[in-house]
This record gives structure tokens, C-alpha cells and sequence, in this order.
């Protein structure tokens, strides 16, 4: 049955063949994303679909890439992005014990994955083509373009691309994943710095407490002293903090 | 004005050397100051060395190499200019693979590759199914000479794959593999969970095998600045100390550390000492060369194997792999960093045999 799904950015996403799996990999076949370049459905189902690996036969249907990430909602943010820039057959593997399985049976012409993801070691198999009508792939550097490389590993992404693809078809999409996943480490890195803000905060005012009941001073005069001993240590003010806390922890 | 150099690793007991550079301040003694960055894959390890986001790190020893045959990656050419750790892995098996060894009467002695490895091919149903951390790694090599040495032909005798180490004792637990061969504290870490059992260590299949290496580009190598040498000699410095038996115990409290292994310290004694619990029943087994981090200097033997053994199983020249092997092991550049440490003088190397009496083939002629 054919389903729209509406995403939020009011694109219809049309499923043409659902092979789900629900186990393992959610395959979603054949987005149509463009408004403005779009294919209409009909057109595109007669369109060869050539399971073969020269460019040649990948200049003739969508290329397939493969998002390899297990959580939903940085899948469909990538998604999201590289609909933005064109018509690709995505699909999602979310599930690390399958990945090669999958992968397999997808047959991709681009696997993108997060620099972080451990299953990254379980690609590098994917290298060796190890049957004759295997299609090897590569971590992505095109001899013209290291620097798009370069950015996606800054970035935290690493793509990996069938044999002969050509750059100029890579570079959209890898454009797109790298912004995606810089916005990804931004929010990460935000995230740890407020928490460890907040923590720091925590264990001062803990501190301030400890120091105030003992020795029976106010507020200010308690961050005075924390402020001073760490100036005479060396060490942060959250770090004296700690040891302050812990260590009254230890003789209460 | 210190160099700062930022360094990959993979949180393992052979990162042991980096860390205790750190920690023991190895580094800022030599004028340079580390900064650890820990890595979840060697794949990417090797791409941040690549793309100069780390200038070294912690490689598998075949990395190099695997590099320099077109094997993974596509960044720059590597080069190795220390061995980090020597040995240290163990072979684990699932607890259903356990249960028919036992029952089949093998009494998992830990240290005669004959017996174990001939029990475990008659308890096996089918392929063997065995996982190692990456592909061009010595878990496979150890694994492919091990196996095949006592009769089991591959590749239709054995299936290796690659699963990354914080997933094996799931993949055990849920008996999509009969073994794995994983550096510790992975090994123990299974047993702790109750899911694998140990078989044998690495040192009793082949010991001296280098197992960690530490990795740079190529082109740094050839130029070989100052602060590589620094580097070089604070790590040699680290292995000496690591391999101190009185430094045991502070090691393991270091490696243990949040931001290091983040695993009990008692879990890392048991490979830095040697005394390893097998089984979740707590039989416990002395290995007296369990890991090693003094076997310092890359040679060039060992990248002429590891190169023999990539071309015969990939169908590469021989010749030209072991030549291009050879050249990502460098010696010389090593040699040259240790000369300037007061009373270094140079630990002649003694190649071990395997277990079924293989010896390293010796270095080519150039």
C-alpha cells in the first residue's frame, strides 16, 4: 500500500516499495523530496532500476544512501538536510548488530556514519570486496577534493562511497551531512559545558554551605575563602569545592 | 614553550604507555605536553591521523600496514615509530562453546595452543565464528595462524568478523559468535558478566607479537621533528615504568580513571599482573608474560610478516607487500629519538617462536 507521510517541512515523502524489516533496518524506499524538481511518481517507476556498479548505470536512478544511526531523531534530521538538496533513496539501519547484514542486502552507493560510532571498525570489512560482483567501498577522498574530507572528519562524519562514484555527485550530500553534523557537535558540546556549569554551581554551593555552618560566616565570605584557597593551590574554585565536599562527606 | 601534541586512543590496557606518560608527567619532562583524546573506533583513530586532528595515536600493529596495501582508509601514508604494547589479548569463548569443551573433557589449562585450539575445532558446529576488533589487526593474524597451523582450512573452516569490542559480550551472550580474540580488559569484562569464558592468551599462541603500535603519517616521520622524538622518548620512558612490577598498583588506579579505561581497577591488575579469572566461577590462571610494554623498537621482521600474511590472504604480490610493509616500520627513526637518553643502551631483540615453532621471516633484502 502506498502511504504520504508529511514531514515537517510540508515535503510529501512517498514510500514506493516498503521492504520493512522491522527487526533490523527500517527501510524506507524512495523518497521524493524536491518540490521543485520533482519526478512524479509514475515517471519515476519506470525508470531502470540497474543493479549494477559503474556510474554509467548510477547516472540512470536516485543514488541509494544508507544513514547508519541508531537514534530516530538525528536519523531524521540527516534525513531531513539531505532531502534539501536532492532526490535520494535513503535508507536507516539503526540496529549496530546487523550492520554489515544490512548493508549487504541494501547495497548503497553512500553509507554515512558517525566518526563516534564504535560499528565504524565493522564497515572497514565492506572495503575488501571479498566476492566477484561485490561492490567495495571506500572512505570517501576524491584525490581533487581531501578538504571535503577533511571537513566531514572535523565535523564528526565519515562517508563511505561505492567504487567509480564521482565527486561532484558526492559533494551535495556530503555538504549537507557535514553542516547537519557540525550543528550536531555544537549541540553536544553546549549541552556538556551547561551540565558541567551546572554541576560546578551545585558543588560550590555546597561547599559555601559546609564552609558557613563550621565556621560561622556569611555567603560571601564563604566563596572569599574557597575563591582564596583555590588562588593559593592553583586549582579551580569547582575543583577545591569538591575535594571540600567530598571530604566532609567522609567525616560526617 | 612546551609543543602540545594531541594523541588518539582506544581505551585498552596497551593505551597504558599514553596514559602514564600523562599521568607521570613522562611528557612534560621531555618538553612536550600530551593531550589524550580517546577515540570509540580504529577507523577513526586512523582518519584523525590522517587529517591531522590528532598528530599520533595507538594503532593495531597491521594498520600501518593494511594502509599501505590500499587496505581501508584513503588518507595519508601511516608509519609506526614505537611498539606500544607486546601481546596482552586473550581468545574467549561464548558460554555455550564453554559448556561443550568442558563436556568434551578439555580443562582449559590457559597455556598449550595444541590443546585448546584442537578442542575448540572439534567442539565446533559448524564454521568457527569467531569475532576480532577490526580487521587488519593481530587478533586476526593470531587467529588465521592458530587455527589453520593445527588443520582447519580457511576461509570455509572459519569465519572471522569484525564487531567492535563494546559489543562482544552481547554478540556471546546472544550466540551469533562461538569466540572472540580481544585485548583486556574486554576479555575480563565478559567473564564479569558471566558470558564468556577465557581459553588462552595471545602470548600462548605466538609470544612477542607486537600488538599496539604508535601510528603517525608518514611525511612526519621523514621530517621527524623534535617533538616526535620527545614523544617517542617519553613513551619509552612510560613502557619502562609500566613494566616495573612495583608500579602495578598505581598503573591500574591511573588506567582506571574516568577518562581513561572507566573499568575497575582490579579489573586491569588482572592483565598487568598476569593472574586472569577464566570463567565466572572464578578459576583463576598465571600467565607469566601476559603483556609486555618494553619490546619498544618496530621491526622491521615483524612488518615483513604481517605484509606476507595481508598479501597471501587478499591475493597481493608477496614481494611488493612485504617491501611496502617494511617501509611503514620505522626503525631507524626510532633508534635515532633513544640515543639521547643517558645509559640507553639498545635491548637486543630476541624473536619468540609460535607455538607450532613459526619464527618472524627475516627482514628483506633491500
Amino acid at each position: 500500500m502506498e502511504q504520504a507521510r508529511v514531514n515537517g517541512w510540508g515535503r510529501t515523502l512517498r514510500p514506493r516499495h516498503l521492504q520493512e524489516d522491522q527487526s533490523s533496518s527500517r527501510i524506507y524506499a524512495q523518497f521524493s523530496g524536491n518540490t521543485v524538481n520533482n519526478v512524479s511518481p509514475n515517471r519515476r517507476s519506470t525508470l531502470p532500476i540497474v543493479p549494477g556498479f559503474v556510474d554509467g548505470s548510477l547516472m540512470q536512478r536516485l543514488l541509494k544512501i544508507t544513514i547508519v544511526e541508531s537514534d530516530p531523531a538525528r536519523a531524521a534530521l540527516i534525513e531531513e538536510s539531505l532531502l534539501r538538496v536532492g532526490q535520494y533513496e535513503l535508507n536507516i539501519v539503526d540496529d549496530m548488530t546487523r550492520l554489515n547484514t544490512a548493508i549487504k542486502e541494501i547495497n548503497p552507493d553512500i553509507v554515512l556514519i558517525d566518526l563516534d560510532n564504535p560499528s565504524r571498525d565493522a564497515l572497514e570489512e565492506l572495503t575488501l570486496a571479498t566476492a566477484p560482483l561485490e561492490r567495495p567501498v571506500a572512505l570517501f577522498v576524491d584525490q581533487g577534493d581531501a578538504n571535503l574530507t577533511k571537513l566531514a572528519i572535523e565535523a564528526g562524519v565519515s562517508a563511505y562511497v561505492v567504487d567509480g562514484l564521482r565527486a561532484d555527485r558526492l559533494k551535495p550530500i556530503l555538504d549537507a551531512a557535514v553542516t547537519r553534523f557540525n550543528m550536531f557537535r555544537q549541540m553536544r558540546t553546549e549541552l556538556a559545558a551547561t551540565k558541567r556549569a551546572l554541576e560546578e554551581r551545585k558543588v560550590i554551593d555546597r561547599a559555601k554551605g559546609i564552609l558557613m555552618k563550621a565556621k560561622g560566616i556569611d555567603e560571601e565570605a564563604a566563596y572569599a575563602l574557597l575563591r582564596r584557597a583555590a588562588m593559593d593551590q592553583g586549582r579551580k574554585v569547582g575543583d577545591v569545592a569538591e575535594a571540600l565536599v567530598s571530604t566532609a562527606g567522609l567525616l560526617s | 614553550m612546551t609543543a602540545t601534541i594531541p594523541v588518539g586512543f582506544v581505551p585498552l590496557i596497551d593505551a597504558g604507555p599514553l596514559i602514564v606518560a600523562v599521568e607521570m608527567g613522562f611528557d612534560r619532562a621531555e618538553g612536550i605536553a600530551l593531550d589524550l583524546r580517546r577515540a570509540n573506533s580504529w577507523s577513526a583513530l586512523r582518519d584523525m591521523v590522517s587529517f591531522g586532528q590528532v598528530t599520533a595515536a595507538q594503532m593495531l600493529s597491521p594498520m600501518p600496514v593494511a594502509t599501505a596495501l590500499g587496505l581501508g582508509g584513503a588518507g595519508a601514508a601511516l608509519a609506526a615509530v614505537a611498539v606500544l604494547s607486546t601481546n596482552g589479548e586473550v581468545v574467549c569463548v561464548s558460554a555455550a562453546m564453554a559448556k561443550r569443551l568442558r563436556e568434551a573433557g578439555h580443562d582449559f589449562g590457559f597455556d598449550d595452543a595444541y590443546t585448546a585450539g584442537r578442542a575448540l575445532i572439534a567442539a565446533a558446529d559448524g564454521p568457527l565464528r569467531i569475532a576480532v576488533p577490526f580487521p587488519f589487526s593481530m587478533h586476526a593474524e593470531l587467529l588465521y595462524h592458530w587455527l589453520t597451523a593445527l588443520g582447519l582450512p580457511a576461509p570455509s573452516g572459519i569465519d572471522i568478523r569484525t564487531v567492535p569490542p563494546p559489543l562482544m559480550a552481547a554478540a556471546l551472550a546472544a550466540g551469533e559468535i562461538d569466540a572472540c580474540c580481544v585485548g583486556e580488559p574486554w576479555g575480563s569484562m565478559a567473564v564479569e558478566r558471566g558470558v564468556g569464558t577465557l581459553l588462552l592468551p595471545g602470548s600462548a599462541i605466538w609470544p612477542g607479537m607486537p600488538e599496539k603500535v604508535l601510528g603517525v603519517r608518514a611525511d612526519l616521520a621523514d621530517s621527524n621533528p623534535e617533538p616526535l622524538r620527545a614523544l617517542i622518548r617519553a613513551l619509552w620512558h612510560a613502557g619502562q615504568w609500566l613494566n616495573d612490577p612495583r608500579s602495578r598498583v598505581t598503573a591500574c588506579e591511573m588506567l582506571s580513571g574516568r577518562d581513561y579505561l572507566d573499568v575497575p581497577p582490579e579489573v586491569i591488575d588482572r592483565a598487568l599482573s598476569g593472574h586472569l579469572t577464566i570463567s565466572a566461577r572464578g578459576d583463576s590462571r598465571v600467565v607469566p608474560q601476559f603483556v609486555d610494554f618494553g619490546h619498544f623498537a618496530p621491526q622491521q621482521a615483524h612488518a615483513a610478516w604481517i605484509g606476507g600474511r595481508l598479501a597471501a590472504r587478499l591475493g597481493l604480490d608477496r614481494g611488493t607487500s612485504q617491501d611496502a610493509a617494511c617501509a611503514t616500520y620505522r626503525t631507524d627513526l626510532h633508534e635515532n629519538a633513544l640515543q639521547s637518553i643517558p645509559g640507553y643502551v639498545p635491548e637486543p631483540e630476541v624473536f619468540e617462536r609460535s607455538f607450532d615453532g613459526q619464527i618472524f621471516t627475516p627482514a628483506l633484502p633491500k
